[in-house]
């Protein structure tokens, strides 16, 4: 039996009860185990990924983050995970050394962990010049690069992981590649949300296809191609089957 | 789909409809009345000190400087967008009649200040330079010509990346200028300067048009920088929601936010010291209050009044800082997430707040030693400093904050 990382149980949630964005979500990431989140603008990545986060609150289900759940408390719940957001939000007054310092104290890293972990995040994404430099004169990429350094610094269980892809440089993609190949083998999870559907295909290890705020299909490479009866179609061409409202299982 | 000509209107309209609700605030706070008050008060002081000026008082030289600042400093308020670098930058051939009136509207706003100016120093020049009229008259006139070539010249500037060269020679030509004026320098002086400012205009900063690009992110910057300055002096009275604050980096300060030690517990305190001494104007706030209370107690010199006013000065302080806790926009960033309760934060900042008005006490006391006041009532100063401190930060402050939080 494989270490439950993150479970979701029959979540739904959204922003007004009439309205509910996500129905009956349930779905689990385990330890050492990739989960690719998959769906149009709008299926509800997003707000899954923001009701996993504890940023918006369930109207019914549970969410559990190596079997704690918020409710019990934030500040534990919040320590097993890390978060790399879509659009990376910086602090203006803080050096790229400070943002890190700020990540490897908040999740308690004693100091020689950080100094170890630091330089060589560092010249994964190429950024030891950068070293003291503001955010102010940072491009989008390499603000990404800040948040994805600050998630792998901590080493959490979790990541939850935004559209990673958009907006860094092809070094940045295949550090952040390896780096989740690293975290993978050491037990961690990670929940990626993403549009790169080949990336996605080669290195995630299962898939949620979102739709709609439901889950259209779940399940590996594999799996999915069985239900679609097709060995051969690849992630893409069920995505879009899924997207246009195919029902491609049923077939 | 709007017409390019139609374009500026619209956005002064909008601009102004958005400035005068700050301006309605503005003038329905205790802040226009004690304007009023200054006003007439000063005048009154104003007109009595004059009288009294021996001719050799140097306005001259006070004027220099003070036309000089308003005439030089010439940026041009464009009223552009960010998301104009996307819509506009193709249009660029058809906005010259926009550009056109941002710089008309820019030189008319940046005269008001200029003519105040002069009104102002009417007296003063009457009495200590030239007695006849129509010579600081016809000065004034000079004067709003040289603003309108700075103007033109600023916007040339506006061409290249770099023009703190151009920006010199305009600065210099103004400079002289002036001086010339006011100095009442013989013609040919002035004959020979309008030579060479022709001369610089036709062969230096007209051609830059003609030769290079225009600098669409110079334009954005510069506007958004006066938008800022506006928008930090409306934040005095009320809260302005969109108000970016600009960073200064301080570098010699760093070693000052390294005390607290590595470990959860020191995440804020370092971050809310950092965002005291980098961001937006909290440090320089901070510093300006202290001087200007340590001016207040030298002129004043009084034993227990000396005590009022640094208490004053410290509440005036605390409410300044107070902000900071919202304003470090920790919710936007990636602390949102920390794994840090929210006790701990406030306590982190409520640490920071406290030592920044106990160390302010402290400097008043040691500032009153030094001007004279008893070092007895130093000690008072320093003493009912904290407790004040104290109570306005685990009392009020903290209570506060605890509101927010739910």
């Amino acid at each position: 039996m494989m270490v439950e990382i993150l479970k979701v149980e029959q979540l739904s949630g959204g922003y007004s009860h009439n309205k509910p964005i996500i129905h009956d979500l349930s779905f689990q990431v385990g330890a050492g185990e990739l989960v690719g989140l998959v769906g149009l603008n709008g299926a509800g990545k997003s707000t899954t990924i923001k009701h996993i986060l504890g940023l918006m609150e369930p109207f019914k289900g549970t969410i559990q983050v190596d079997g704690h759940a918020i409710k019990e408390s934030v500040t534990d719940y919040r320590s097993h995970l890390a978060y790399i957001p879509e659009t990376p939000n910086l602090y203006e007054q803080l050096t790229l050394r400070e943002h890190l310092e700020a990540a490897a104290m908040a999740y308690g890293l004693d100091q020689t962990t950080y100094e170890e972990r630091m330089p060589q995040l560092l010249s994964l994404f190429r950024m030891e010049n950068r070293l003291e430099w503001f955010p102010g004169h940072f491009s989008k990429g390499m603000k990404q690069k800040v948040m994805i350094m600050c998630a792998f610094l901590v080493e959490p269980d979790l990541y939850v992981v935004d559209e990673p892809f958009v907006g860094l440089d092809p070094i940045g993609i295949q550090a952040f590649l390896d780096l989740m190949v690293d975290m993978k083998v050491k037990g961690a999870g990670i929940l990626m949300s993403t549009h790169i559907l080949s990336t996605a295909e080669q290195y995630c290890d299962r898939f949620i296809l979102l739709h709609e705020g439901r889950i259209a299909m779940q399940g590996t490479m594999d799996e999915l191609r069985e239900s679609v009866g097709d060995p051969k179609v690849s992630l893409h061409d069920i995505y879009v089957s899924v997207a246009k409202g195919e029902e491609p299982w049923k077939k | 789909m709007e017409k390019v000509e139609t374009l500026w209107s619209r956005r002064l309209s909008e601009h102004w409809q958005m400035t005068s609700r700050y301006l309605k605030l503005l003038s329905n706070s205790g802040f226009m009345f004690t304007l009023y008050i200054l006003i007439i008060g000063g005048g009154y002081f104003y007109q009595q000190w004059v009288k009294g000026l021996p001719t050799t008082f140097p306005t001259e030289w006070i004027l220099l400087i003070l036309f000089s600042f308003f005439i030089i400093r010439s940026p041009i308020r464009t009223l552009l967008r960010s998301a104009d670098l996307v819509f506009l930058l193709p249009l660029e051939d058809k906005l010259a009649g926009y550009f056109k009136k941002a710089m008309v509207y820019s030189f008319i706003l940046q005269s008001i200040p200029l003519i105040f100016v002069w009104a102002i120093a009417l007296p003063l020049y009457l009495h200590t330079v030239d007695t006849r009229f129509s010579a600081y008259g016809a000065t004034l006139v000079v004067l709003i010509i040289i603003k309108g070539w700075n103007i033109l010249c600023a916007w040339q500037e506006n061409y290249l990346l770099e023009a703190n060269g151009y920006k010199w020679a305009r600065g210099v030509v103004s400079l002289l200028f002036i001086g010339l004026l006011l100095f009442e320098a013989p013609w040919y002086a002035l004959a020979l300067l309008v030579v060479i400012t022709v001369g610089l205009t036709l062969f230096s900063f007209h051609p830059l048009s003609q030769s290079h690009l225009l600098k669409w992110e110079v334009l954005l910057e510069i506007e958004e920088r006066q938008a800022a300055n506006f928008d930090r002096f409306a934040n005095l009275i009320t809260d302005v929601p969109h108000m970016k604050n600009r960073i200064k980096p301080r570098r010699y300060l760093n070693s000052v936010t390294e005390i607290f030690s590595f470990g959860s517990n020191s995440v804020f305190k370092r971050f809310f010291s950092k965002t005291f001494l980098r961001s937006g104007e909290y440090f320089g706030i901070y510093i300006r209050l202290i001087i200007v209370g340590a001016i207040v107690i030298w002129m004043v010199s009084g034993e227990l009044s000396s005590v009022i006013i640094a208490v004053i000065t410290v509440y005036l302080t605390a409410m300044q800082l107070l902000p900071m806790w919202s304003s470090g926009q920790v919710e936007e960033g990636p602390a949102l997430l920390y794994p840090i309760p929210e006790q701990v934060r406030q306590k982190n900042f409520l640490t920071i707040f406290m030592f920044l008005l106990t160390l302010e006490a402290l400097l008043l006391a040691i500032i009153s030693c030094l001007v004279g006041i008893p070092i007895l009532f130093a000690f008072l100063i320093l003493a009912v400093g904290i407790v004040f401190s104290f109570l306005f930060t685990y009392g009020y402050a903290s209570r506060k904050l605890h509101k927010e939080a739910d």
